[in-house]
């Protein structure tokens, strides 16, 4: 292996805070009526190791294709273009499946909501774990063997060393979750990407897992992905509001929540309901988020904003900084 | 309180796994009062669906009595049972599931009307738009095909044909969790407004003790197929007396930054255990934060906590209250 290439991903040096960096990245398909449809749209962010982001959005917002995207994964025939897309230091733009398969799983990986496609059916729980391990360490198989053990006592499994004998079946959602977690991190990658990790999972499991992934990211950046508010509360620094392939709001998770500024992000924030002794009706947001073949050249959000404007109609507000942090509308909600 | 519409007495629902016995529902006592809407909270596995089919008796219970209405549903043969289907209807999670794709959204909601001969064409024609209305969904809608509307809308359609029969009693198991947080709402809106209007009495069956609290009069919380606590809502939800629902509310994330930073939370260990062998004793105790010997070897009693209210715990209220709901 090749110890020149600063983009090698095999190189130890020392570790960039930056975890990633991403400019302008768009995640398109081909369309037969509009030529192509771009599900993912102009998305900007960097994030350092040892902080958390959570992307927020309903279904078809394109979250779930902003996170495969950041792992060269894209499904056929979309395709992704970006002016920049840095991973741990790598530039990942050029990379050809082969260049994936080393940063993919050592450098940024992921953890899917339901643990059960994202593991191997037919391979134990320990070949997996230090499959993974070898690909990218280079170890020996005793070795690959103890850190499988303590990957797994580190997320909590209990009994670690006969459970790496077990498949995926045998080990209840909970459990699964957590050698999801062991796998992802198991490389220290500076990127993990947990899409909607909890949502398969019951409240108490779900609380579990939460405190797990704090405990465990102290040295990765992580990117959560969720439509769940409360978790992304529970969980984040910053907040970025997704609607239709864009980041509608993007700043500090306290700010966002207490001074919603994009009316989508605020209306989310009324629909959903808390413990408040005075019941307050929810209020909900009229109509259904659009298909991104759908969206016209003005605002997405406009035909179902209570703000709306002429304005919102015919041109698309961009994502500016607003007083603190970066809001599209052209009529943002006061502060 | 007002006489309960609808009460169970220790009603049992046992399923046959391979040669053993699963009790997926033990000794629940419930009771509906006429007018309110009671809240049913629980884990996968604690029971709280099949205890609704067990209501509708879409499954006959194994054990004890279903009355409705004064009525005790359980001992009625099909026949006796018909009038009673039309009084009381079900509304399920999954609205693409429980549509069929092949009918015309006209077809399915006056289907209900077909099966218990009510009205003629025009009757059952008018009435189909009145619901479609009473939904929120434009007339139109009757000639177009499920697969034509969105979750939300199609929940607004599985509502529309649940009231068809004029019902005065609906269970709605998880509504809603199915569907978009912007969604959600609208359809909890149309629930909150059907129920107003045609004086609905309603079991809401839900893992989201958030959106229970938002709508409900009472809560019954149960776990591995027992009724743990139960009473009025807001007594339930910021003065907890069982461990597993003071846990179950420490878990529940709310957008607040303010409640996620100060709240108390209890984080439980392990998994739930299988229903097929449940722990001795109180079923929590293996999990229970503050359990002591005796969680192990006696079983408490669901005992009068309060006004209105029950627990089944050796040591009631001694973990919360954990949410100060300002």
């Amino acid at each position: 292996m090749s110890n020149t290439a600063a983009a090698d991903p095999g190189t130890e040096a020392a570790a960039p805070r930056r975890a990633v960096e991403v400019e302008d990245l768009c995640v398109s398909f081909p369309s037969p009526e509009r030529g192509k449809v771009t599900v993912v749209n102009e998305v900007s962010f960097s994030l350092d190791r040892g902080r958390t982001l959570a992307i927020v959005g309903e279904s078809g917002a394109g979250k779930s294709m902003l996170s495969l995207a950041l792992l060269g994964l894209t499904p056929k025939p979309g395709w992704v273009t970006a002016s920049r897309v840095v991973v741990d230091g790598i530039d990942v733009t050029t990379l050809n499946d082969k260049g994936w398969s080393k940063v993919r799983g050592k450098n940024i990986s992921m953890v899917f909501q339901d643990a059960l496609s994202g593991l191997n059916p037919v391979r134990s729980v320990g070949a997996v774990l230090m499959e993974v391990i070898r690909r990218h360490q280079g170890v020996s198989k005793a070795q690959a063997r103890q850190a499988a053990t303590e990957m797994l006592e580190s997320v909590g499994i209990p009994d670690a060393k006969t459970r790496l004998t077990v498949y995926p079946h045998q080990l209840s959602g909970g459990l699964r979750q957590r050698v999801m977690i062991a796998l992802a991190l198991v490389n220290r990658p500076a990127v993990l990407i947990a899409d909607e990790p909890t949502t398969a999972l019951d409240a108490t499991i779900q609380a579990q897992i939460l405190e797990l992934l704090a405990e465990m990211i102290t040295d990765a950046a992580l990117l959560l992905v969720t439509h769940d508010l409360g978790v992304a509360t529970s969980i984040s620094d910053q907040i970025a509001v997704m609607y239709a392939g864009r980041f509608v709001e993007f700043g500090p998770t306290e700010e966002v929540l207490r001074r919603p500024r994009h009316p989508y992000s605020a209306g989310l924030l009324s629909a959903v309901p808390r413990f408040e002794r005075e019941r307050r009706p929810l209020v909900a947001i009229p109509g259904s988020p659009p298909s991104p073949s759908e969206v016209g050249q003005g605002c997405p959000f406009a035909p179902r904003c209570t703000r709306v404007q002429d304005r919102c109609i015919t041109d698309r507000p961009p994502l500016e900084d607003l007083e603190g942090h970066p809001v599209a509308c052209w009529n943002p909600v006061p502060a | 309180m007002t006489a309960p519409l609808l009460r169970t007495e220790d009603v049992v629902v046992r399923f046959r796994v391979g040669r053993r016995s699963l009790t997926a529902v033990d000794r629940v006592s419930l009771s509906v009062p006429k007018g309110e809407t009671v809240g049913l909270v629980g884990e996968s596995g604690s029971g709280k669906t099949t205890f609704g089919l067990a209501v509708m008796r879409a499954i006959d219970p194994n054990h004890g009595r279903v009355v409705f209405d004064g009525v005790d549903l359980t001992a009625l043969g099909e026949r006796r049972m018909r009038p009673f289907r039309r009084r009381m209807q079900m509304i399920f999670q999954d609205p693409f599931a429980s549509l069929d794709p092949k009918m015309k959204v006209g077809r399915i909601i006056s289907e209900p009307m077909r099966i218990h001969s009510i009205g003629d064409r025009q009757e059952i024609a008018s009435r189909v738009s009145s619901l479609l209305e009473a939904v929120g969904l434009p007339s139109d809608t009757v000639q177009r095909y499920p697969t034509q509307f969105s979750g939300g809308q199609k929940q607004r359609i599985s509502i529309a044909r649940a009231l068809a029969t004029d019902p005065e009693f609906l269970v709605a198991d998880e509504p809603v969790s199915a569907l978009d947080v912007s969604i959600q709402a609208q359809v909890i809106a149309v629930l909150d407004q059907v129920k107003k209007r045609f004086g609905l009495t309603t079991l809401i069956i839900a893992h989201d003790l958030a959106l229970v609290y938002q709508v409900t009069d009472r809560i019954a919380v149960m776990y591995l197929g027992q009724i743990v606590e139960e009473g009025p809502t807001a007594d339930v939800v910021f003065d907890p007396r069982h461990p597993y629902t003071a846990s179950l509310l420490s878990a529940s994330p709310v957008p607040d930054p303010e409640v996620e930073r100060t709240r108390e939370r209890i984080v439980l260990r392990g998994d739930p255990p299988s229903p097929i062998s449940p722990p001795s004793a109180c079923r929590f105790h293996t999990r229970c934060p503050i359990a002591r010997p005796v969680c192990a070897t006696e079983t408490p009693a669901l005992v009068s906590c309060g006004p209105n209210r029950t627990v089944a715990c050796h040591f009631p209220g001694e973990l919360g209250p954990v949410l100060d709901g300002r």
